[in-house]
């Protein structure tokens, strides 16, 4: 009888015990779980603020390794296209781990990592691998790594997350895996937000830069690498083209500050446009004087050909300009053009950030003074130049001329165009 | 918005106490881990971290927390904990840093035969 | 005190009188104003001027003579910036937009919307010419005071 009450009485104790276990079970749940919420949520905010990759990186490592409970984690980013490690960050993982998987992402292992498309988890109970996969999980296991997830940024960025054994000494869990994955994604989200916003500064950066040399056309096209761009730091032949306005003076006599500065910017415009079109850069305005260079940003083949096809171009559009300024302002403009080929130094001098692009060289004053001794309508070029012109080209030899601030007399020859 | 954090030294005889007040994130626990070094390099082997009740700790915060942990065992550190609202006691227990680091219910109890 | 002394606040640079070198002496100009201070924009307006007027004594004051010499004189004061370009040559003539008749190798049609551009962009513009018959040109560009919003004072030294 006696023992009958004790085993009731003991039935009820441990029923009372379980239903308390299984309700502090619950609370436990609970709270873990708020907890990984809030972690998500942390998570969201603060990888959410544009940061630079590499921020968005430790945070998320160091989120994920908080929420587990790990002493080990790394995080890698890789470029698929390079075959490079983008970014790595590791916690924990002690140099010869760390080395390890370093080395083996290095010789291509990434791929092969990267085809686990479930988390990988390795532990004596939970085992997940398939047979082909156990090089990778030697390789793991020997960096102390338990659990792996890769994520894919995009088409060229993946990454992985690895987290070695819990503190607690506890396995990975269905509901770990999930939370992990969401981390993840979230992690690759911001990410490839926070490139994205890197690349348009940097592409913004471009833009303003080039755009004071070369055609918005041409900009873009060095944007997205169409063209590549000889930045510098050279010594090269190119031909430069110096053209400036002969009658300037008369014009600002009898024009308004606005009306002069609006009949620059067309002049300017229309020159701008045409050098572009022939694939020359624009060096610098020196008061209503322009100075272009062909060969220097842009490889040319015959950058004497280019130039004086620019030059022919605009003598010919010159008159269409003219009558619309003779009808609007009551005045015309004639501009002469000096063209010259020969070595130069080229390159940028400024930063990154404020380009400068100097083209220094004798060659340079040569131009400009060929284009002082044009007259109006006149194209000159130096006799370097016409060396590169081909039997297309009508030209005349003028009578050989002393130039202001050099010994001897220059060859100058004339370009017909009409 | 997280706030800062703060953390102030004292002592109580050979224990060193770090007094945590504000948010111990990925961001700030950085500073966390820089106090534990310094009081760690004048060698200190008694260490209690005494939070607040106003505290939030997140999961970044904790990993900072975690290589403390396993700093303290590497150096013979003891480390006590005391301070932390119930919700954070669970975690600290769920995450397994109480296995490196005891909890206390109160300053004086964590103290009472350091 | 200021540690500094005047000679101490002096660049010079010589630049050689080939097109292309004035852009040596924006860099350097541009050097100076950013680390006093100035905002971007205005280091441009500096920069233009600058290229102006080097440009000016490389053509029209030396006659694109590359053995002569264009100097560069960068002085630091307390809330401005002087960039004076000296030339050699035969002067400027005329400061106002010039009324010289159009000559085929007339030079002055060009400098004056360089001396427009040169005045129009700085604070304060001086022509001047030395004893020894060089011509020099003075730009100024003064820090903006903190109420106006603009750069930065260089802090009053005690």
């Amino acid at each position: 009888m006696k023992i009958n009450e004790i085993v009731k009485q003991q039935t009820a104790d441990i029923t009372k015990e379980t239903h308390l276990k299984s309700s502090e079970h619950s609370q436990m749940e609970l709270e873990r779980r708020m907890f990984h919420l809030k972690t998500l949520y942390d998570l969201s905010q603060e990888i959410g603020v544009l940061k630079k990759t590499e921020e968005i990186m430790k945070n998320l490592l160091m989120m994920i390794i908080g929420t587990f409970g790990t002493l080990r984690g790394i995080v890698v980013l890789v470029d698929l296209g390079k075959g490079s490690i983008e970014e790595i960050f590791q916690r924990g993982m002690g140099k010869n781990s760390f080395g390890i998987l370093v080395k083996a992402i290095e010789s291509g292992h990434f791929k092969e990592l990267e085809e686990i498309t479930c988390i990988h988890v390795l532990d004596e109970k939970n085992d997940i691998q398939q047979n082909k996969k156990k090089d990778l999980a030697d390789l793991l296991n020997s960096c102390k790594i338990k659990i792996w997830i890769p994520f894919k940024v995009n088409e060229k960025l993946r990454g992985g997350i690895g987290l070695g054994d819990k503190l607690s000494g506890d396995p990975y869990t269905m509901d770990d895996q999930e939370l992990l994955c969401t981390l993840s994604v979230q992690g690759a989200v911001a990410i490839e937000n926070s490139r994205l916003v890197e690349q348009m500064k940097k592409e913004e950066i471009v833009r303003t830069n080039l755009s004071r040399y070369l055609s918005p056309h041409t900009v873009e096209q060095v944007i997205k690498r169409d063209i590549e761009l000889k930045l510098g730091g050279d010594r090269k032949v190119v031909t430069i083209l110096f053209s400036d306005i002969r009658n300037f003076t008369k014009i600002t006599e009898t024009s308004r500050p606005d009306q002069l500065i609006q009949i620059l910017n067309e002049y300017f415009t229309a020159m701008a446009t045409t050098i572009f079109e022939y694939r020359g850069s624009l060096d610098k305005y020196i008061g209503d004087a322009l100075v272009a260079v062909f060969g220097s940003l842009i490889p040319l083949e015959n950058s004497a050909q280019n130039a004086v096809q620019t030059a022919i171009r605009m003598m010919k559009y010159m008159p269409q300009l003219n009558e619309r300024w003779m009808n609007r302002y009551g005045f015309h403009m004639d501009i002469g053009i000096g063209i010259n080929t020969g070595e130069v130094f080229l390159g940028n001098i400024g930063s990154p950030e404020r380009m400068e692009f100097a083209v220094i060289g004798d060659p340079v004053n040569v131009a400009a003074r060929f284009s002082g001794l044009a007259r109006p309508g006149q194209i000159l070029v130096t006799r370097e130049t016409l060396t590169y012109l081909g039997t297309e080209t009508k030209y005349s030899e003028l009578p050989r001329t002393q130039i202001k601030g050099k010994s001897g007399k220059f060859e100058l020859f004339e370009i017909h165009y009409l | 918005m997280n706030r800062d954090i703060e953390i102030s030294v004292s002592k109580n005889n050979d224990v060193s106490i770090l007094n945590i007040k504000g948010d111990v994130t990925a961001v700030t626990g950085e500073k966390l881990e820089d106090a534990y070094e310094k009081i760690s390099a004048e060698g200190a082997k008694k260490i209690l971290l005494l939070f607040d009740k106003e505290s939030y700790i997140n999961s970044g915060g904790i990993a900072f927390l975690i290589s403390v942990a396993s700093e303290s065992k590497k150096r013979e550190q003891s480390i006590r904990l005391t301070g932390l609202s119930e919700h954070f006691q669970k975690i600290f227990h769920m995450v397994g840093l109480t296995k490196y680091m005891s909890l206390f219910p109160s300053e004086e109890s964590a103290l009472d035969g350091f | 005190m200021s540690t500094i002394t005047d000679e101490g606040k002096k660049i010079e640079l010589y630049i050689p009188s080939i097109m292309g070198f004035e852009k040596v002496a924006m860099e350097c100009a541009a050097s100076i104003a950013k680390i006093m201070g100035f905002n971007d924009d205005r280091i441009d307006d500096l920069k233009t001027a600058v290229s102006e007027a080097c440009l000016n004594a490389i053509e029209h004051g030396h006659g694109m003579n590359a053995s002569l010499k264009v100097g560069i004189t960068i002085t630091m004061a307390e809330s401005s910036l002087q960039v004076a370009v000296h030339d050699k040559g035969g002067g400027i003539g005329q400061i106002d937009l010039p009324v010289i008749e159009n000559k085929i190798e007339d030079e002055s049609n060009t400098r004056g919307w360089g001396i427009f551009l040169i005045k129009n962009l700085m604070d304060e513009v001086k022509f001047e010419k030395t004893a020894e018959g060089k011509n020099v040109v003075r730009m100024i560009i003064n820090l903006k005071k903190r109420s106006e919003g603009q750069g930065s004072d260089i802090p009053e030294k005690s």
